[in-house]
């Protein structure tokens, strides 16, 4: 994966000190409230219900193991214990002090890690498949290209006060699996009929308030000419984007506004001026970027050995855990593990120091000293040699990270909500809590088979919930915590908004509307159907005559 | 004690920035608002001292991308630091080849300037109250860069 070289570690470095300083002027007075505000923000730092709550960037999902041990230390010696995986790969620490944050970044920058531009009006982190490098379904590795978006969004000084967040995507795989259509600028590589590689370019995909699904700007552009694209496409929305409305300014409203072709009219003649600048990406620098993340060296005999299939047939809970929490990977004999973060009793995505200790050792001993985080907030071991699973299986088992319910119900996306979230309006991790009750029975869950749960605290969307299957968005009425329903939905290629079911529903009601959509879905699906399937199907009519009867 | 930082240095502020209901001085530098430096463009041509175009994000950066020639300085206004398109205008006045003073006015706070200056701003009225000599320091809070801007033409990757 990507190292530091002399540069990016001078960068953040004097980041840190850049924000030391700036908390001693906050803690002296000499800097406001409001003032201190954008800074600490775009050094990850939110004040939240109970405590501050420090949001650390994860580029593009890749850690090595020493990144993850210092994650796991964070955890123990800033926090209560415990991080939590973010939809955007990132990592969140509930309950640290600010006078401890430049502390924190400083642990970061030892590992070459940091907390820029993860919250803030400006360029967010560059998310993509949590597979990425070992995807049997890849056209090339997206990380060479992520870095390269890093390090052109990195304190780009132009783009700090944007209108409103800006959220960046690449996706190089058949499969989108980092719900690319839901991005400010979503990034898909693809060849071109003469075979050569470029990007199809959407913009103004995005959730929140207002859910709107990525549309096409260019069919096809080169490679070496992406950063001015990109560039063109900022400079543009820096300029034009709503400023007077912060649930209006995100560019998927801008585009709306101005209609595509002419936001496309916009980029062309901005782009036109800067294309053959000092933007435009040389080959040697494309080279440079791919040396960083070589194949894994893996062993090309993995696949002769016998032990893995013996092991599958004597032991049906480890068979179960390599269906549905590992993948082939395009190396013979080897799999990606995925490492659940979705045990019952714990919020989704949270992860403690030791599981982050284990996590690391597991990685150095089975996966190349590499792991990943999802934005369906779990982890990954990327390429694991198929002798080893059942090794890792039974470690994983004693950290509780093995819980075969990835892709399932159970293998829900959950904000923190009213728990810890300020802005949240309901609860969220405890009626994912009953859910997980309610469907504790593991080959009830297969038989259900692959089905998102997507949930939100308040109308922001954190927990994605316009793209679940199933997605549930928690209201506040009168003081209590109600949700509403939505069928449908997808983050995928087939990427889609929900539809509504109905009027919310009380909290202590919510597992049992999951339980009859679950057998409506039952009932109703044909042969190879998935609930989003029978949903797309049938329409939400069969289900909404179940949950609410007495409407019918 | 001023408020102004030209190219690293305090200075002197000459400037008297006039609202567009305010009477021309006979003589001194000013600034006016894009709207009255277009629209009383000949009364302006005869002023003895610098006439300046001030302009917010909301103004057509064209009208005086047309007559950059003639200008020494051009002033943005940021009215709040939040609001962040000026940082685009200056990265096009230099674009155009504008090589006189760019002054940031406004909400302008020491934590802004380094990229401020990267887009090509060189003058700062830093904002009333605030230390401008301490606010020097933060134009060097960074020794490197990474993307192509005002400053350097050159992403990290192509400089030697």
């Amino acid at each position: 994966m990507y190292q530091y070289n002399t540069v990016d570690q001078k960068i953040v470095d004097e980041r840190v000190e850049q924000y030391r300083r700036q908390v001693e002027r906050y803690q002296a007075g000499l800097l406001s409230e409001e003032e201190f505000l954008p800074l600490r923000l775009q050094n990850g730092l939110y004040v939240q219900t109970q405590a501050p709550m420090l949001r650390v960037a994860i580029p593009y999902g890749t850690l090595n193991s020493k990144q993850v041990r210092m994650l796991g230390h964070i955890a123990r010696k800033y926090d209560k214990g415990y991080g939590h995986i973010s939809t955007r790969q990132n990592i969140q620490y509930n309950w640290p002090t600010i006078e401890s944050t430049p502390d924190i970044l400083a642990d970061l920058a030892s590992v070459q890690m940091h907390a820029i531009q993860t919250s803030g009006n400006c360029i967010r982190n560059t998310t993509t498949d949590q597979l990425a490098g070992v995807a049997k379904d890849e056209l090339v590795d997206p990380r060479p290209y992520c870095e390269i978006i890093r390090q052109w969004s990195t304190f780009h000084p132009e783009f700090a006060y944007l209108p409103r967040k800006f959220k960046i995507a690449v996706s190089a795989s058949e499969t989108d699996r980092a719900a690319t259509k839901l991005h400010d600028i979503a990034l898909f590589l693809e060849k071109n009929e003469n075979g050569e590689l470029g990007f199809q370019v959407d913009v103004g995909g995005g959730q929140g308030r207002t859910p709107i699904i990525s549309k096409t700007l260019y069919d096809w552009v080169p490679v070496e000419d992406i950063l001015s694209c990109c560039e063109a496409i900022l400079r543009i929305y820096n300029q034009h984007g709503r400023r007077d409305n912060k649930y209006k300014a995100r560019i998927k409203i801008t585009v709306k506004e101005m209609g595509l072709d002419k936001f496309r009219e916009m980029v062309d003649a901005e782009w036109a001026v800067i294309r053959d600048t000092g933007l435009k990406l040389p080959e040697q620098e494309v080279e440079r970027m791919k040396a960083f993340f070589p194949a894994f060296p893996v062993d090309a005999d993995a696949s002769s050995d016998n032990s893995f299939a013996a092991q599958e047939a004597d032991n049906p809970a480890f068979a179960r855990w390599v269906k549905q929490n590992t993948v082939e990977t395009k190396h013979d004999g080897y799999r990606s593990v995925y490492v659940s973060l979705k045990a019952h009793g714990q919020p989704p995505g949270d992860v403690t120091d030791d599981q982050l200790e284990a996590i690391a050792d597991f990685a150095d001993e089975y996966s190349f000293g590499e792991a990943r985080t999802t934005h369906n907030q779990n982890m990954v071991l990327p390429c694991v040699k198929q002798a080893d699973l059942f090794a890792l299986w039974n470690k994983l088992r004693e950290q509780s990270l093995a819980m075969p319910n990835i892709g399932t119900l159970a293998d829900m996306i959950c904000c923190p909500g009213l728990d810890f979230c300020a802005l949240a309006n309901a609860h969220s991790i405890p009626v994912a809590e009953a859910i997980n009750e309610r469907f504790d029975d593991l080959d009830y869950l297969y038989d259900i088979g692959e089905l998102e749960i997507k949930m939100s605290g308040c109308m922001n969307a954190c927990g994605h919930h316009h793209v679940g299957h199933i997605g549930i968005l928690g209201v506040d009425k009168k003081g209590e915590s109600w949700y509403q329903i939505t069928l449908g939905g997808s983050a995928s290629n087939d990427a889609s908004l929900g539809e509504r079911l109905g009027p919310a529903v009380k909290q202590e009601d919510m597992a049992d509307v999951v339980e009859n959509l679950i057998k409506v879905y039952l009932e109703e699906r044909q042969e190879g159907e998935r609930f989003v399937d029978t949903v797309r199907r049938t329409g939400v009519a069969p289900f909404k005559a179940r949950v609410y009867p007495e409407a019918a | 004690m001023t408020n102004l930082i030209i190219d690293g240095q305090l200075a002197e502020n000459t400037f008297t920035h006039l609202d567009d209901d305010a009477a021309i001085p006979a003589n001194g530098d000013i600034s006016v608002s894009a709207t009255r430096w277009l629209e009383e463009a000949e009364t302006l041509a005869a002023h003895d001292g610098t006439v300046a175009p001030r302009l917010n994000g909301a103004d057509e950066l064209l009208n005086v991308v047309a007559k950059l020639h003639k200008l020494e300085v051009v002033c943005l206004e940021f009215p709040a630091f939040a609001d962040g398109r000026c940082y685009s205008f200056a990265t096009r006045l230099r674009r155009a080849g504008f090589e006189g003073q760019i002054r940031a006015l406004g909400n302008v706070l020491r934590d802004q300037m380094f990229y401020m200056q990267r887009v090509g701003i060189n003058a700062f009225e830093v904002d009333e109250g605030r230390d401008a000599e301490a606010a020097i320091e933060s134009l060097s809070d960074f020794s490197e860069t990474y993307q192509a801007a005002s400053d350097n033409p050159l992403p990290v990757y192509r400089q030697a």
